[in-house]
C-alpha cells in the first residue's frame, strides 16, 4: 500500500469517526476533514485546489439544497406546513402508528419523482407541526420519513442519483427501471410496513396515550384551512412549487439539471413575495451545506487515491466469473459503501468495475446494474450520513428538544438497510437461478 | 445562432443591470434572477451549462469575503474598533479640527483591513455620541468618515470589494496593491483633508461649546472582556502580517482570511453557529449571482469580441486608454454599485489581454481606482455612504442627496484627477 493511500484512508476514516460519534459539531468536523485532505493531497499530489472546486464538491447537491431550503424558507410563513399537517393528523384519526405509515408512504411516492432532499424538505415540516401540535415524538415519523424516501428512490430513473448515473453508463430507459426495480421495492416497502409495525408498537402505545383526547377533538373540529396565515403568500408559493415539480418529473425529458430548477423555482417565488433577503437567507441551513461541501471533499480525496476502486476490485476478483456471486456481492458491497460514503461518489467509483464486468460475463449480465441500483439505494439507509436526505432529517430533528441520534438511526435504519438489501438479493438470485423469468420481472 | 445568443444575454444582463439601478427590487432577488435567466437560456440555445455556471463564481472571491466577515465579525464584538475611535477622540482634547483629522485618518486605516461597511457600522455611531456630547453638527464627520474609509479601502487588496476580485482575476498580491495604490490613497487623504478643511470650515465653531464633556467619555466602558479584546488585537497582528507576507510563504489571500477566521474563532471562542448566521449571506449571494450573470455572457463570446474591438483602439493609445477606463469607471460606480461593475469589466480586461501591446496591470490599476474612489460622489455610490446617511435620519439634520452631491462630486473629480494623473506619470516611468 503506498502511503498516499495510507494517509487518505486514515483521514477519510478519522473525518467518519469525528462525524458518526457526534462528538464535534458535524460541520465543524467534514469541514476540518476536507482541509486536512486536501492539505496532504497537494503535499503527495494526488489533490490540487482547483479541483477541490471544479471536481470535488457535488455543485448539483448544493444548489439544489441552497434552492428548495429557500423555498420552503419563503413557504413557512405562509402556514402551508400547519395546514398540511391539520390535514394529515385528521386523515390519520390521530393514530401514532397511522401518521408514521402516512407521512412513510408520502415521502416513498414522492421520492419516485422528486429528489430525496426535496422530498424531505417538504413533508419533515408538516410532520414536525404536527407532533408539536399533538405533542407526540416526531422522531419515529421523521426517521421513516427518510428511510422510505430512500427506498422509493430506487424505483425510478429519476428517483435517486446513482439511478440517473447507471441509465447513462448502461444505457438505460425509464421502462427499464420501473420493470426491473420498482416491483422489488413495492415488496421492500411492504416488508419494512410490517417491520416498523413491529419495532414501534410499544412506541406507537404510548404516544397514543400521550395525545389529549381534547386537543384531539379540537384538531378533528378544525378546518385546516384555518391554519393559512397569508393565502396571497400561499397560491405564490404553491404556484412556484408546482413549477418545480413539474420541471423535476420532466427533467430527463428537458434536460434541466435538479439544481437549476430548484434555484429557477425559488428565483420564480422570489421575485413574487419579495421576502426580505437578510431573513430568508439566515433561514438556509449554511451549516448543512458546509457540511456536504466537506463531505464531497473528503470522499473525492480516497476517490483520487483509488481507495474505494481497490476494495471493489479486490471483492469482486474472488467472484468473478460467476453471475450470481458476482452480482451479489456488488450488491452487499455498494449497501456498505453507500452506507458509509455518499451514495453518488461512491456509484461513481462503483460504474467502471460494473461495466467490466458485465461484458466479460454471459447471460442476463444487465442484471449487475440492478444490483448497484439497489445496493448504492438501500445502503443509503444505513447510517444518517449514508444520503442526504438522511442527514437534512437528522438536522429538522434537532429543532425538537430530542434530536435522532447516530444510536437511534443504527438501531433502525441498519436493520432496514439489512432487511430490503436481502430481499433485493433473494430477487436478484431467483432471477439469475430460475431458468423460469418470473413474470413480474421480464428482464 | 451566435448572435442570437449575445442578443438574449445581451437582454438579460442590460434588464438586470436596470432594475438593479432603479433599487425597486431587493438586489440579491435580481441578480439572482438575472443569473438563473441567463442560466436558462444558456441551457435551451446550449451556450451555458449549470455546471460552467457554478465555475464562473470566483470562489476566491467569496472564500476571502467569507474568511474576512468572520474574522472582523468576531473581532468587533471585542469592542476594539470603538475603544480605539473613543481613545483617539479624548486624544484631541475636542480640538476640532484635529478630531475631524484623527477620526479620518483611523477609518481610512481601520478600512483598509476591513470592508468599509462594517468600519462605518463601528465607528458611525462612536462619532455621532462624540458629536452629541461636544454639542457639534455630525454631518461633517459622517461625511469625511465614508469618503476617507473608502479611500483607504482603496490603499489594500482586502480593503475594498473590487480590489478582492482585482487581485483573484489578476492574481496580484497583497503587497502589488500597497505598493501600487498605496501611494495614491495617501495623496488622496490628504487632498481630501484639505477640502474638507475648506468645505467644513464655516459649519463648526472654533472651538466646541461643551469641551470638558469628553473627559467623561471612557474608552474602556466599550470592552467587556480584556482577555478577548488583547486577543482580537493578536490576530489583526498575526492576520496583517500574514498578508504582507503572503507572497513569500506561498499563502493564497482566502487562505490568509481563512486563517484569520479560524484564529479568531478558536481564540475568542464565540458562539460558532452565532457567528455563521451573522455571516451577511446575501452580500455572497449577491457577488456569486452577478458571476453566474456575467459567466453566461462570457460564454457567448460576446465579451471577448468587445473587448477585441476595444483592444485595437486601446493599442493606439497605450496610456490614454487606462486613464479614460479610471473616468469610465469612477462616474459608472457613483451611479450603481461597484461590485457589478468591477465583475462586468473584468472579464473585458482579461480578454484585453490576448491582444498585443498591451499593458494589463495598468488596466487593472485604472478599474480599481476608478471603481473604488467613483463611489465618494453620491450617497448611494457606496454601502458605507448608504450608512452614514441612514444613521445621519437618526439625528435633527439629516443628511439629504443634494448635500452630499455638493461636497462629494467636486471630490470625486478632485480624486480621478489625481489618480489619473499617477497612473499617466506612473505608465511614462515604467511603474504602474
Amino acid at each position: 500500500m503506498s502511503l498516499e493511500l495510507i494517509f487518505s484512508t486514515v483521514i477519510f476514516l478519522g473525518t467518519y469517526v469525528a462525524i458518526l460519534t457526534d462528538r464535534v459539531e458535524r460541520s465543524l468536523a467534514a469541514i476540518s476533514g476536507a482541509v486536512l485532505m486536501v492539505v496532504t493531497g497537494l503535499y503527495f499530489g494526488f489533490y490540487t485546489e482547483t479541483e477541490v472546486i471544479t471536481e470535488a464538491i457535488d455543485w448539483n447537491t448544493i444548489g439544489l439544497l441552497l434552492g428548495m431550503m429557500m423555498v420552503v424558507g419563503v413557504l413557512k410563513d405562509s402556514g402551508l406546513f400547519e395546514t398540511l399537517a391539520i390535514w394529515a393528523a385528521k386523515l390519520a384519526r390521530g393514530d401514532y402508528f397511522r401518521m408514521i405509515l402516512l407521512f412513510g408512504f408520502l415521502a416513498a411516492i414522492m421520492s419516485t419523482t422528486i429528489d430525496n432532499v426535496t422530498t424531505i424538505l417538504l413533508v419533515a415540516p408538516i410532520s414536525m407541526s404536527i407532533s408539536a401540535v399533538l405533542g407526540i415524538d416526531p422522531k419515529p415519523i421523521l426517521l421513516t420519513q427518510a428511510l422510505f424516501s430512500n427506498v422509493g428512490g430506487v424505483a425510478t430513473l429519476v428517483g435517486d442519483p446513482p439511478n440517473i448515473m447507471i441509465s447513462s453508463a448502461g444505457g438505460f430507459q425509464y421502462l427499464d427501471y420501473i420493470y426491473n426495480l420498482a416491483p422489488t421495492v413495492l415488496i421492500c416497502t411492504l416488508v419494512s410496513v410490517v417491520l416498523f409495525k413491529i419495532a414501534f408498537a410499544e412506541k406507537a402505545e404510548e404516544e397514543n396515550d400521550k395525545i389529549n383526547e381534547e386537543a384531539l377533538a379540537g384538531i378533528m373540529d378544525r378546518k385546516a384551512t384555518q391554519e393559512v396565515a397569508n393565502w396571497t403568500l400561499l397560491k405564490k408559493g404553491l404556484f412556484g412549487l408546482s413549477f418545480i415539480i413539474i420541471l423535476f418529473v420532466l427533467h430527463s425529458v428537458v434536460a434541466i439539471t435538479p439544481a437549476t430548477v430548484a434555484l429557477s423555482g425559488a428565483t420564480l417565488i422570489l421575485l413574487m413575495t419579495r421576502p426580505d433577503m437578510d431573513e430568508l437567507l439566515d433561514r438556509v441551513e449554511w451549516t448543512t451545506l458546509l457540511f456536504f461541501a466537506g463531505l464531497f471533499v473528503v470522499v473525492h480525496g480516497v476517490v483520487n487515491t483509488g481507495l474505494l476502486t481497490k476494495i471493489s476490485q479486490g471483492v469482486l476478483h474472488v467472484t468473478s466469473g460467476n453471475l450470481l456471486f458476482s452480482a451479489l456481492a456488488i450488491l452487499f458491497l455498494s449497501a456498505l459503501g453507500s452506507g458509509l460514503v455518499d451514495n453518488i461518489p461512491f456509484t461513481a467509483a462503483m460504474l467502471p468495475i460494473v461495466a467490466t464486468l458485465s461484458t466479460k460475463l454471459t447471460g442476463s449480465s444487465d442484471i449487475l446494474w440492478w444490483a448497484l441500483a439497489f445496493g448504492a439505494g438501500f445502503g443509503g439507509n444505513a447510517t444518517y450520513i449514508g444520503s442526504s436526505a438522511n442527514v437534512m432529517i437528522v438536522k429538522i430533528s434537532e429543532d425538537h428538544e430530542e434530536p435522532i441520534s447516530m444510536k437511534y438511526w443504527l438501531k433502525y435504519g441498519t436493520l432496514t438497510t439489512l432487511i430490503t438489501t436481502i430481499i433485493a438479493g433473494l430477487v436478484i438470485a431467483l432471477q439469475i437461478i430460475t431458468p423460469v423469468q418470473l413474470p413480474l420481472l421480464p428482464s | 445562432m451566435v448572435y442570437m445568443n449575445w442578443i438574449i444575454a445581451l437582454i438579460i444582463f442590460i434588464l438586470t443591470y436596470a432594475v438593479l439601478f432603479t433599487e425597486r427590487i431587493d438586489r440579491t432577488i435580481v441578480t439572482l434572477a438575472g443569473a438563473v435567466s441567463v442560466l436558462l437560456a444558456g441551457i435551451v440555445l446550449g451556450f451555458y451549462s449549470q455546471h460552467e455556471a457554478f465555475l464562473a463564481i470566483d470562489f476566491d472571491t467569496i472564500a476571502l469575503v467569507l474568511g474576512m466577515m468572520v474574522m472582523v465579525g468576531t473581532v468587533e464584538r471585542t469592542g476594539l474598533i470603538e475603544y480605539m475611535a473613543i481613545y483617539i477622540a479624548k486624544k484631541t482634547r475636542g480640538r476640532i479640527w484635529l478630531l475631524l483629522v484623527g477620526l479620518g485618518a483611523f477609518t481610512a486605516v481601520a478600512s483598509a483591513f476591513m470592508d468599509n461597511v462594517t468600519t462605518m457600522v463601528l465607528v458611525a455611531p462612536t462619532t455621532l455620541s462624540i458629536t452629541d456630547l461636544l454639542g457639534l453638527s455630525p454631518i461633517p464627520f459622517l461625511i469625511s468618515e465614508s469618503m476617507l474609509s473608502i479611500v483607504g479601502g482603496l490603499s489594500t487588496l482586502i480593503g475594498a470589494p473590487p480590489n478582492i476580485m482585482i487581485g483573484s482575476a489578476a492574481d496580484l498580491g497583497f503587497n502589488q496593491f500597497i505598493a501600487h495604490l498605496g501611494p495614491i490613497a495617501l495623496t488622496v487623504w490628504f487632498v481630501s483633508i484639505i477640502y474638507f478643511w475648506f468645505k467644513f470650515k464655516e459649519k463648526l465653531p472654533e472651538e466646541p461649546s461643551q469641551r470638558e464633556a469628553l473627559e467623561d467619555m471612557n474608552p474602556s466602558r466599550t470592552v467587556e472582556n480584556w482577555s478577548d479584546f488583547r486577543r482580537a488585537v493578536a490576530v489583526i497582528i498575526i492576520v496583517i502580517g500574514l498578508y504582507l507576507l503572503h507572497g513569500l510563504i506561498g499563502l493564497e489571500p482566502p487562505t490568509v482570511a481563512f486563517i484569520g477566521a479560524v484564529l479568531a474563532l478558536t481564540l475568542i471562542r464565540p458562539d460558532v453557529q452565532e457567528t455563521l448566521s451573522d455571516v451577511e449571506w446575501s452580500v455572497l449571494f449577491f457577488y456569486s449571482s452577478l458571476f453566474v450573470l456575467v459567466g453566461g455572457l462570457e460564454q457567448t463570446g460576446m465579451i471577448q469580441q468587445i473587448a477585441f474591438r476595444f483592444g485595437q483602439v486601446a493599442e493606439n493609445y497605450p496610456v490614454l486608454a487606462p486613464v479614460a477606463l479610471i473616468w469610465l469607471a469612477g462616474v459608472l460606480s457613483g451611479i450603481i454599485d461597484n461590485v457589478p461593475l468591477t465583475i462586468a469589466l473584468i472579464p473585458v480586461i482579461h480578454s484585453l489581454g490576448s491582444i498585443h501591446g498591451i499593458h494589463l496591470n495598468s488596466y487593472w490599476w485604472a478599474l480599481a481606482l476608478g471603481a473604488v474612489l467613483g463611489g465618494i460622489s453620491s450617497p448611494v455610490g457606496s454601502s458605507a455612504n448608504v450608512i452614514s446617511v441612514s444613521l445621519s435620519e437618526r439625528t435633527e439634520t439629516p443628511i439629504t442627496f443634494s448635500e452630499w452631491i455638493k461636497v462629494g462630486l467636486p471630490l470625486t473629480l478632485v480624486n480621478l484627477t489625481i489618480a489619473s494623473l499617477f497612473l499617466f506619470f506612473g505608465m511614462r516611468l515604467g511603474l504602474m
